[in-house]
């Protein structure tokens, strides 16, 4: 006896531990290709684009007033503001770099010019010649008097010699403005975090941190501001995460709480039930802690659902130990056989969701399979002989008031009416609306409410709304393949513009380094540094006043400076800010970036306009074409395959082909009406809902397994089963229909839909197998009477 | 360097006029845009000033102008021309003849708007006119009125000091406009030869875009 107290003691001590140390591994991915099929080219070429160059330190601050001088103030001031934080800012930029400095364009030009073939090189060369730079000179100011183009007259007249007649094949890549609207009314801060962010904890407090300084501010400046970019979806959506994890837990456990209370009336199992569901709660969670990677948005549900369903075997227990007579060992016998039989289909219909190539529902199907799976466990194990012990002292004594309901005839008569209403009335709108609308884009991926979606939103009205673009992204393991592929894709981009299924694009390629034709152009720039008088002089000679040779001068002694160290990535404030959306040259891949205009209506062809090793042309518009082509067959055969492999296991259970058949037909009418319901309340058809669909095959089916099981067990007795069996199906299904209604409010699009879905699928599948089951039952009965005297299995 | 090359739309569009303000004699202005609705057509010559601050004195050139209402015009400096504009109702092209490109903008368009002065009457009645511009001094000279102010358009007055119309109230003509941009540029352009409601050639307002790279600009 003692060594059992101490054996238990160790075990609880082993649990605790199990749950804190799993329960500290917990982290977040917000990363919402994270649930997508990363073998597809669209969610990998995204991943590259979103790790890269979508800023992970950075949060916009977005400003807006009605005149644009006091917006140009305010943000210089919040700027200013933010950068005298530097434990926590390490840069707030209000304003691009170059506007400051201009000259420091000259670095990024130098490089970019080093990058043309050498002949066109030299033939720039060629007009700064003595005998040349004359007619050069008279060919620009020419140029400036004649041209009406703003971006002409705006370059050459700071470049006399012409060095930026290439320079318009990035500059329209640099953005037209990334820091104001057109009109000045709204302005954009940029600011990054002094550290990394080790966790989402860590990016919450920053952006909350940043947050408190810009409301500080704003008690004296009155001006509307927004925050978002990176750093802020992830504060945003992790801290979401965190708040639905918890209250769908917490709703599910009161609806459950209620269920019970008014089936049982008794506060002491009440009380032991949700217990055992925290428990089971925190095992869960800790196991996945322990051996899952990072939780996504999806695998945030799975409390609520697993709840819902675990609880389903404490009801079962509960429900058994009011009736039973004998010890505990007899009562988890008599428990297990049900048990074993729903948890292990619910449980490998969760765990199917790992032949779906979204990792995201694969971890969702391995929370709520390894959930289940624990569920049942802790209550054979730990709740059976509470519930047991509480039933010897504290007797219920059936009938229930819940089971003198079920088996009065009023009830079945009135049940079977309104199913058969609502099964004609949902059959009926399927005919005449047809089938709910399809939607595969990423909208559903995305959150239904979320203050940085809110002010992205803004940034696109009022500052440049790029969606509509393709991103380009080119990656290699060195300079040269990067550059061999950048100059292919360029070549693909061609065709495809000249096809008509692009109407422009831009590409990193005429700054990417060009390791044959820098060392040749450097050795023919280098000498010129010598000339710099001669030229600076020709220019004044021209009518051009001092400051308009400065940029001309400052690319010559970048040459000269380079021909003696050594050629680098151009590095100062202003080349850094062009660069950073644009390429990657550090770690073991180097990336390269674009950006293409498809043709209105064109965006389909675009799919394979652009192929090759490391070569993607990704937007979340093609990912939803994408996925619309990929998903839903792979979603159908998964589910074929799971509804083929569950009558096979119920045939070799029942051996019984009409319990297979009116299996198979009940579950056909139960998704047949569920199409209908969803067609009814205009939820569409996404590839969360055929999820949905798929989860339906592994719970709701336990419903008319149970009374078919329960049916075999009393010979056919159709009233004696419905009586038997009312009771559990109605409080499983009511309690899974909380678990995943609360997940019907959930801040993810896709997740509530999900949610919603499968609360109206289990409402409609338990309904049917409840009381339409039966009636098919009795009717083949008339015709084949014999299998209703077989004796069931255990 | 980069203002300018925002300013420079502004520069160009001297159809972004201004309104009224209390005190000033506006009678002219009310005149002048009462007779722009009589002009159908209008042939012209003209001559452009730009100053810079990178250069040291004025660069000049001449060029032609042609409009036929209700909004077709054709602007072009140079001869042979080294930059057309062309516009519609629907859409401008600027086309540079030498490279054979043509950057080409829905008329409706920031940008594209930057040539609304190409299109008469600037505005279809003083309410407009006063609506969307601000008159800081309107000046009698002879049988000329200049008119100094701002558009009242934000995009606009973050880049420009001052704008200057030159106009003849009798007849409705614009004589000269210039555009002052607070970088301390300038352009400026004056009319000459002027013949309103004349004939003009067909296929003026038309181009062959063979063997050119048109490309539709960014909004």
């Amino acid at each position: 006896m003692r060594n059992r107290s101490w054996l238990r003691i160790l075990i609880g001590l082993a649990a605790v531990a199990f749950i804190v140390g799993g329960l500290a591994r917990i982290s977040f991915n917000v990363d919402i290709l994270r649930l997508l099929p990363t073998h597809l080219p669209q969610v990998e070429g995204l991943s590259l684009f979103l790790e890269h160059f979508a800023q992970p330190q950075e949060l916009i601050v977005t400003l807006e007033t009605p005149d644009p001088e006091i917006t140009q103030k305010a943000a210089d001031s919040l700027a200013e503001v933010f950068a005298s934080h530097p434990d926590l800012v390490k840069r707030a930029v209000a304003r691009a770099p170059w506007e400051k400095n201009p000259i420091e364009f000259s670095e990024l030009l130098a490089f970019q010019l080093l990058n043309e073939p050498p002949s066109d090189f030299a033939r720039l060369l060629e007009g700064l010649r003595p005998n040349q730079a004359k007619a050069t000179l008279q060919g620009t100011v020419d140029e400036l008097a004649e041209s009406l183009d703003p971006k002409t007259i705006a370059m050459r007249s700071y470049d006399p010699y012409g060095f930026t007649s290439s320079l318009s094949r990035f500059a329209a890549m640099a953005g037209s403005d990334e820091f104001a609207s057109s009109d000045g009314t709204f302005r954009v801060i940029y600011v990054e975090s002094a550290k990394p962010f080790r966790t989402y904890v860590d990016d919450i407090e920053w952006v909350t941190e940043i947050k408190r300084i810009a409301a500080e501010w704003n008690a004296t400046h009155h001006v509307a501001l927004g925050f978002t970019g990176q750093a802020g979806f992830v504060a945003d959506i992790s801290g979401n995460m965190q708040r639905e994890m918890t209250i769908a837990g917490i709703t599910t456990m009161l609806l459950i709480a209620a269920i019970f209370w008014l089936c049982y009336r008794r506060l002491r199992p009440l009380l032991l039930l949700q217990g055992m569901l925290i428990l089971v709660f925190l095992l869960s969670l800790a196991t996945a802690g322990w051996f899952l990677d990072q939780l996504t948005v999806l695998g945030v549900g799975f409390a609520s659902v697993m709840i819902g369903l675990s609880v389903d075997y404490g009801y079962f227990v509960f429900q058994q130990s009011l009736h039973h007579q004998g010890d505990i060992r007899t009562l988890r016998r008599k428990c297990f056989a049900n048990i074993a039989w729903t948890c292990s289909t619910t449980a490998a219909a969760f765990f199917a969701l790992n032949f779906s190539s979204l990792p995201g529902l694969s971890q969702l199907g391995n929370l709520v399979g390894i959930g289940v799976l624990i569920g049942a466990g802790v209550m054979l194990l730990v709740f059976a002989p509470l519930a047991l012990r509480h039933q010897s002292r504290h007797p219920i004594l059936p009938p229930l008031p819940m089971e003198r309901l079920l088996g009065s005839r009023a009830f079945i008569t009135g049940g079977t009416i309104f199913t058969a209403l609502l099964v004609a009335c949902l059959l009926g709108t399927l005919i005449v609306k047809g089938l709910p609308k399809a939607d595969f884009s990423a909208n559903t991926l995305r959150p239904r409410v979320s203050d940085a979606y809110t002010a992205m939103d803004r940034l696109y009205a009022r500052l440049t709304d790029d969606r509509n673009l393709l991103s380009l992204i080119v990656a290699g393991s060195d300079a040269d393949q990067v550059r061999d592929r950048l100059v292919s894709a360029e070549t693909q981009l061609q065709k495809a513009v000249d096809r008509g299924d692009a109407t422009s694009f831009q590409t990193a390629l005429p700054l990417w380094p060009d390791s044959k034709a820098q060392p040749l152009n450097l050795a023919l720039a280098a000498p010129l540094v010598h000339e710099l008088p001669r030229l600076k002089q020709s220019s004044l000679d021209a009518g051009f006043t001092e400051p308009a040779f400065a940029l001309d001068d400052a690319v010559i002694r970048q040459w000269d400076e380079w021909a003696r160290r050594g050629i680098s990535w151009p590095s100062n404030s202003s080349s850094e800010w062009l660069l950073r959306r644009l390429v990657r040259h550090e770690g073991k891949v180097q990336l390269a970036a674009g950006v293409v205009q498809p043709a209105p209506g064109r965006e389909d062809a675009m799919l394979d306009a652009v192929q090759g090793d490391g070569i993607y042309l990704v937007s979340w518009n093609l990912l939803g074409r994408e996925l619309k082509r990929v998903v839903p067959p792979e979603m159908l055969h998964v589910m074929a395959a799971l509804f083929a492999g569950v009558s096979i296991i119920l045939f070799l259970g029942l051996r019984s082909i009409r319990a297979v058949a009116i299996f198979m037909a009940t579950t056909t009418l139960v998704l047949t009406c569920l199409l209908g319901a969803m067609s009814l309340l205009n939820l569409p058809l996404s590839f969360f809902n055929l999820a949905a669909m798929l989860l339906l095959l592994g719970t709701g089916t336990d419903y008319s397994i149970l009374l078919l099981l329960s049916l075999r067990r009393n010979h056919g007795d159709v009233d004696r089963a419905q009586r038997k069996m009312g009771v559990v199906i109605l409080l499983c299904c009511a309690s899974a229909v909380a678990g995943f209604g609360s997940i019907s409010w959930a801040n993810n699009i896709g997740l509530a839909e999900m949610g919603k879905t499968c609360a109206l699928g289990l409402a409609i599948d338990a309904l049917i197998s409840l009381f339409l089951l039966p009636l098919a039952w009795r009717f083949t009965a008339r015709k084949s009477p014999i299998e209703d005297t077989k004796k069931a299995p255990a | 360097m980069r203002a300018l090359v925002i300013l420079l739309p502004v520069l160009l569009a001297t159809g972004t006029l201004w309104s009224a303000s209390t005190g000033l004699d506006l009678a002219p202005v009310k005149e002048w845009i009462a007779n722009q609705s009589k002009i159908k057509t209008i042939a012209a010559d003209f001559v452009q000033t730009r100053s810079l601050r990178t250069l040291r004195s004025p660069l000049t050139a001449k060029g032609k102008f042609w409009f036929r209402a209700p909004g077709d015009f054709r602007w072009q400096i140079g001869d042979p021309p080294k930059t057309i504009v062309l516009g519609h109702e629907q859409s401008v092209y600027m086309i540079q003849p030498a490279r054979k490109t043509a950057d080409r903008s829905p008329a409706d368009v920031a940008g594209a708007g930057s040539f609304d002065m190409m299109s008469f009457p600037m505005a279809a009645s003083f309410a407009e006119f006063e609506r969307r511009f601000e008159i800081s001094s309107v000046q009698a000279n002879g049988a000329l009125c200049r008119i100094e102010g701002l558009p009242r358009d934000a995009r606009a007055r973050r880049l420009l000091a001052k704008i200057v119309l030159e106009v003849d109230p009798s007849s409705g003509q614009l004589h000269a406009f210039e555009a002052v941009t607070r970088e301390g540029s300038s352009l400026r352009s004056e009319f000459q030869n002027v013949v309103v409601n004349g004939k003009l050639a067909p296929g003026l307002f038309d181009y062959d875009f063979t063997g050119y790279r048109v490309t539709d600009a960014k909004p």
